[in-house]
């Protein structure tokens, strides 16, 4: 059975070892070595689930996990700003919501780069944490920005109240305006470029640590 | 894992025959194995020859570190099970007429 043709376990296998960080790249050539010696369709399939499902969890899923994380503080740092200027209606939730997501971005990049040794898997984590903590943030802006405009009369961002009568449409795209989308992406992508550089370069430093910690232990031993 | 891998000597295991030997999954055998390698327990290395028209295949073993921390897990486990034994052995059987009260 020289020439085997791919199969589903196969493929499957290929694209869950795909994501695994550069440190691990080796485990993933030793899974999908091992499937090519199994012959039983039926083990065949039974092992790469398995295989497979460790490797995306330790490929995908921390850029998955971290990001979401990522969105979720986020959320909740939108929500807190708010609430927390709710009373006063003012000044706005603009100089929180800026910065403060950034920082979250920065960590989670920073995590998983750091992690992984990888700046790519830093880079990648930080853009899914900035793609859905920008829905999460949009979101909460939204439903936030009418309780403002219902009991103050001004816009959630900037505490400053409408032209004329504002109806629920202007409010919301008063959070979606394209001046808004390229601020945050002016803010938050170098945090998280920062952040996936200074993982590697973390990551990188305590792996060569361990490397230096190791090598004394077996030599004293 | 350790004491699996211990049980083979100097020898070296596959991923697949160390998921069949203990019956567990390759989902759970290759994070286990990731991590013992990562914190010195385990050695690995790849085949030497392969067999034709498949990839060779990588191999594992326990490196002195785990083959030391395996051998006192063994006499950890074998004290355990001597002690639950003598206990068995030294506990005293129950009175007749006082079982049940």
């Amino acid at each position: 059975m020289s020439h085997r043709r791919r199969d589903g376990a196969d493929r499957l296998l290929a694209t869950a070892t795909a994501g695994l960080p550069a440190s691990r790249s080796e485990w993933g050539e030793a899974m999908l070595a091992e499937l090519a010696s199994i012959d039983d369709p039926i083990a065949r399939k039974r092992f790469a689930r398995g295989a497979a499902r460790a490797a995306f969890v330790r490929g995908y899923g921390i850029r998955v996990g971290f990001g979401m994380l990522a969105a979720v503080l986020v959320a909740a740092i939108a929500l807190a700003a708010s609430r927390l200027q709710l009373a006063d209606g003012g000044p706005g939730v603009l100089p929180v919501t800026v910065p403060v997501p950034a920082l979250v971005l920065l960590l989670a990049a920073l995590v998983s780069a750091g992690r992984t040794r990888s700046f790519r898997i830093g880079m990648q984590t930080g853009l899914v944490a900035l793609v859905a903590g920008f829905a999460a943030l949009f979101a909460v802006l939204a439903v936030e920005g009418m309780v403002w405009m219902d009991l103050h009369g001004v816009f959630l961002l900037d505490g400053d109240p409408p032209r004329g009568v504002a109806d629920p449409a202007d409010i919301v795209f008063d959070v979606f305006t394209t001046g808004m989308w390229v601020g945050y992406v002016i803010s938050w992508l170098p945090a998280v470029v920062i952040g996936a550089a200074l993982g590697t370069w973390v990551g990188d430093r305590r792996n060569l640590a361990d490397i230096r910690r190791n090598a004394a232990r077996r030599r004293d031993g | 894992m350790l004491l699996a891998l211990g049980e083979r000597a100097a020898g070296w295991s596959h991923g697949y025959d160390l998921c069949r030997s203990l019956d567990l999954k390759s989902g759970t055998v290759y994070p286990i194995l990731i991590r013992l390698a990562e914190r010195g327990m385990v050695e690995t290395t790849w085949e030497q020859q392969a067999a034709q028209g498949r990839p060779a295949r990588h191999l594992y073993r326990l490196s002195p570190a785990g083959a030391e921390f395996a051998a006192g897990l063994r006499a950890t486990r074998n004290a355990a099970s001597g002690k639950a034994r003598s206990t068995v052995v030294a506990a005293p059987r129950p009175v007749a007429g006082t079982a049940g009260t």
